[in-house]
């Protein structure tokens, strides 16, 4: 009784072992823990905010411009981050550029926010694309920032960029 | 978790005491100059964000004063962009800010009073300026109501550049 049984599960580790090691990269398991290979820049040059055809005031553009030069700065991604203009970034050959476009912009009230927690959300969605110098693409992504609680509207540049940074972060 | 009603009654009272518009007019160190009490949003180089200060146009150059090591000069000659925005906010400062965090303990929701006494609508002004080495920055700053577009006319008299409006912005960028 024991010998059949055991004859049973060799007979059938027999069968699956072979099929599972002739195919080792398709088990689901395995492709759903594989990482992407992460991109590799010494440098990066951040270009101001592109409002395309959303009308976006310009504290807004300015402040997710300056506070993602702060986070990116504050993440150590990069061994350097530039402004847009910069004349030092002209020196640096494995430099990419991270272009900001907003696509929707909705401005709420801090006011409407506090007294009733559900309304005056302000929101900000935008497109990122990260490109070398010759102008591949290398990275594009759709993020949001909302500021739903507590703090000014301008809060929500705060975390956006903080988006846009661990983005960043996990793609360098 | 409720407060008691001693400690909310101090809470509100401490609240109603403080001033609604923190911001004001004083004057430049060293001239006669009228200075405006400012509060740095973000943008200046070496200044923390929310740090308040003088701000002041002296010799074509505007200055923001943060006290001690925190000073920040920007030529006007250099600024090619000069915004006027507004913003409804919460006054008080930082001690505006304690006092409704603890009112949030405040029963029935009535912590909910300080956001409608301590909201303040302040002016914003945006200017932004390339740097020796070509680098673009934008600062912001937040100002005391109906300060901006004063400032502003200061700034563009002393050769700054007004900046195109984003409609405008935009056209440019499609005839390129």
């Amino acid at each position: 009784m024991r010998h059949s049984s055991t004859l049973r599960i060799a007979g059938f580790l027999g069968l699956v072992l072979p099929l599972a090691m002739a195919q080792p990269g398709t088990s689901p398991r395995t492709a759903t823990k594989a990482k992407p290979s992460k991109l590799s820049a010494s440098a990066i040059q951040i270009e101001p905010i592109e409002a395309g055809d959303v009308t976006i005031p310009a504290e807004f553009r300015f402040a997710i411009y300056e506070r993602l030069i702060e986070r990116v700065r504050k993440d150590g991604t990069f061994q350097k981050v530039f402004r847009s203009g910069d004349h030092e970034a002209d020196k640096v050959a494995d430099l990419v550029i991270l272009r900001t476009t907003v696509g929707k912009f909705k401005e709420g009230s801090q006011l409407k926010r506090e007294l009733t927690t559900v309304t005056g959300g302000t929101t900000v969605d935008v497109t990122t694309s990260v490109a070398a110098r010759d102008g591949r693409v290398l990275l594009q992504n759709d993020l949001s920032g909302k500021v739903r609680f507590f703090g000014e509207n301008l809060g929500v540049t705060n975390d956006l960029a903080k988006r846009i940074a661990k983005r960043l972060r996990e793609s360098f | 978790m409720y407060l008691p009603t001693s400690a909310i009654v101090a809470i509100m009272a401490g609240g109603l005491t403080l001033p609604a518009q923190s911001l004001a007019v004083g004057s430049a160190p060293g001239t006669g100059h009228s200075a405006l009490i400012v509060r740095h949003v973000i943008g200046l180089e070496n200044i923390r964000s929310q740090q308040s200060g003088k701000l002041f146009l002296q010799n074509g150059t505007m200055q923001f004063d943060g006290g001690k090591n925190f000073v920040a000069k920007v030529p006007a000659t250099s600024i090619d962009g000069v915004y006027v925005g507004s913003e409804t906010t919460q006054g008080g400062g930082k001690v505006g800010r304690v006092v409704k965090t603890a009112a949030i303990a405040a029963p029935y929701e009535s912590g909910k009073v300080l956001t409608l006494l301590l909201r303040t609508k302040v002016d914003i002004l945006t200017i932004s300026y390339h740097d020796n080495g070509g680098a673009l920055h934008g600062a912001i700053f937040a100002l005391p109501k109906g300060q901006a577009a004063d400032v502003r006319t200061q700034l563009l008299a002393a050769g700054a550049r007004e900046g195109a409006p984003p409609q405008q912005e935009l056209k440019e960028r499609a005839q390129q």
